[in-house]
């Protein structure tokens, strides 16, 4: 069979490349210098995509569900005895529990507390597309400012933090998970309320740990306490879980302590996620406007 | 015409796999760079021009869906597309054998400029980490995702890219 004749150009392709790398590079240079103006051209371009990214993803999973739902019932069976006994030693421990709250109110009506934890509205939301390339921990959900969803809003799953939205299209939104390289949470240590800072990093991807430091030297910090987002962080939420902390050590140069952290979300198999609908800065203005008034 | 068209057709179904079925073949966060795959087999089937074409929008497809900077990767696919079309010379009809090797090569030269871009200038100088945790492991994935899928887009080049130029030329002979 004949193959088609590639057409002869006069310009040498040299200088083609030449001009279509510069023009790449201006690319580059105007989409990170002007953000503001090549995203919304970014975000429409997504915005045709992520359909057809839905459909695969939606068609994908069912097909593994009906697969998974005959290998699954041994296993299911197993876990259904499993969490039989769970639910007796649950009841057992909600009981005294509940007793502890009965003093737990008291012991606040005594004190006048009145601040109760707060409970952030939630939207769920499905990952209908993650990145490939291995160097990042960013994906995409099937939300997008239709649904009420903007940048900086946190993304939980299960009973952790998962991540923050950095980019927005009318029906996705991509989100940079917390074990990304780029990524820096601030953080406190709940029994001892030491500052930190939580940060992904690639090198400990394998290990299924991120990065904890910056906590002070003084702190009395014990491996497996609990670390929850701080009330000093400018986009995330406060007191929210993140993980446990494991292998703490004294850093070298002898002023702050560090050590691995070990995240409660399972991101390998992560499919939905939930969205707080509620940015860390509206709090802040209601307080600001109580105080004018 | 048709011949843009269906790499376009190509280009899209391949990103659109490559986000969302793949991620699911993931080993150890390594997933098979389908795109490559295409942007190599175009520069290799066509020449430079048309591989530096067919990059650039390849890589552009993954710029517009991650959060990066809009133009790195279309830089980086772009180079590799003009540079695999250098081995157009050198083509054989349905060998898969430097192509596969094309491939590799440039999955590794594309990841080692990713890891320049992104992580070498924020001062990560554990390089020997990088290309033995990333680099070297998403060449062979992709290497060897490239052995079955390679085949299909020399399939497609043939039955109905070359079918269709060689009936055309036959029409304007009769005429």
């Amino acid at each position: 069979m004949k193959r088609p004749n590639v057409p002869k150009y006069n310009i040498d392709p040299k200088y083609i490349l030449l001009l279509c790398t510069l023009l790449c590079l201006c690319l580059i240079f105007f989409s990170y210098k002007f953000s503001s103006i090549f995203n919304p051209v970014k975000a429409g371009l997504n915005s045709m995509l992520t359909p057809m990214q839905k459909g695969i993803t939606t068609v994908g999973t069912s097909i593994n569900n009906f697969f998974e739902r005959f290998d699954n019932v041994d296993k299911l069976k197993a876990e259904n005895e499993e969490l039989k006994t769970t639910i007796q030693d649950l009841q057992y421990q909600n009981n005294i529990l509940q007793q502890d709250l009965y003093d737990f109110e008291l012991y606040k009506q005594l004190l006048e507390l009145d601040e109760t934890y707060s409970e952030y509205p939630k939207v769920g939301a499905n990952i209908i597309a993650k990145d490939t390339s291995g160097y990042y921990a960013t994906f995409t959900i099937d939300k997008g400012s239709k649904q009420g969803m903007s940048v900086d809003m946190n993304v939980l799953a299960d009973t952790g933090l998962v991540g923050i939205i950095t980019e927005v299209g009318t029906n996705y939104s991509i989100v940079r998970s917390i074990i990304d390289d780029n990524s820096y949470v601030s953080a406190s240590i709940l029994k001892t309320s030491d500052n930190c800072i939580v940060c992904g990093d690639l090198t400990l991807l394998d290990s299924g740990f991120i990065q904890i430091r910056d906590i002070s030297i003084n702190s009395e910090v014990k491996n497996n306490y609990k670390v929850y987002t701080s009330d000093l962080s400018e986009k995330y939420l406060p007191d929210i879980l993140i993980g446990y902390i494991s292998n703490i050590q004294t850093d070298a140069d002898g002023l702050s302590k560090s050590g691995y952290l070990t995240p409660v979300v399972d991101f390998e198999h992560l499919s939905t996620v939930l969205v707080i609908t509620q940015l860390k800065e509206s709090p802040v203005e209601e307080e600001a406007a109580d105080t004018t008034n | 015409m048709l011949t843009v068209l269906i790499i376009g057709i190509e280009m899209l179904l391949a990103f659109l796999l490559q986000t969302t079925i793949f991620t699911h073949f993931a080993i150890g966060n390594i997933t098979p760079n389908i795109l490559m795959i295409l942007a190599c087999g175009v520069g290799y089937q066509f020449g430079r021009l048309q591989g530096m074409a067919c990059g650039f929008f390849c890589g552009l497809l993954i710029d517009i869906s991650s959060d990066s900077v809009l133009g790195v990767n279309a830089l980086f696919f772009m180079l590799i597309g003009y540079l695999n079309g250098y081995l157009h010379a050198y083509y054989v009809k349905h060998d898969v054998f430097l192509p596969l090797i094309a491939i590799a090569g440039s999955e590794f030269l594309y990841s080692l400029a990713l890891y320049v871009f992104r992580f070498l200038i924020r001062g990560n100088l554990d390089f020997v980490h990088y290309i033995g945790r990333i680099m070297l492991p998403n060449m062979l994935y992709t290497t060897v995702v490239a052995v079955l899928l390679y085949p299909l887009v020399d399939l497609v080049y043939y039955r109905i890219i070359c079918s269709y130029h060689a009936r055309k030329e036959e029409n304007t002979g009769a005429l």
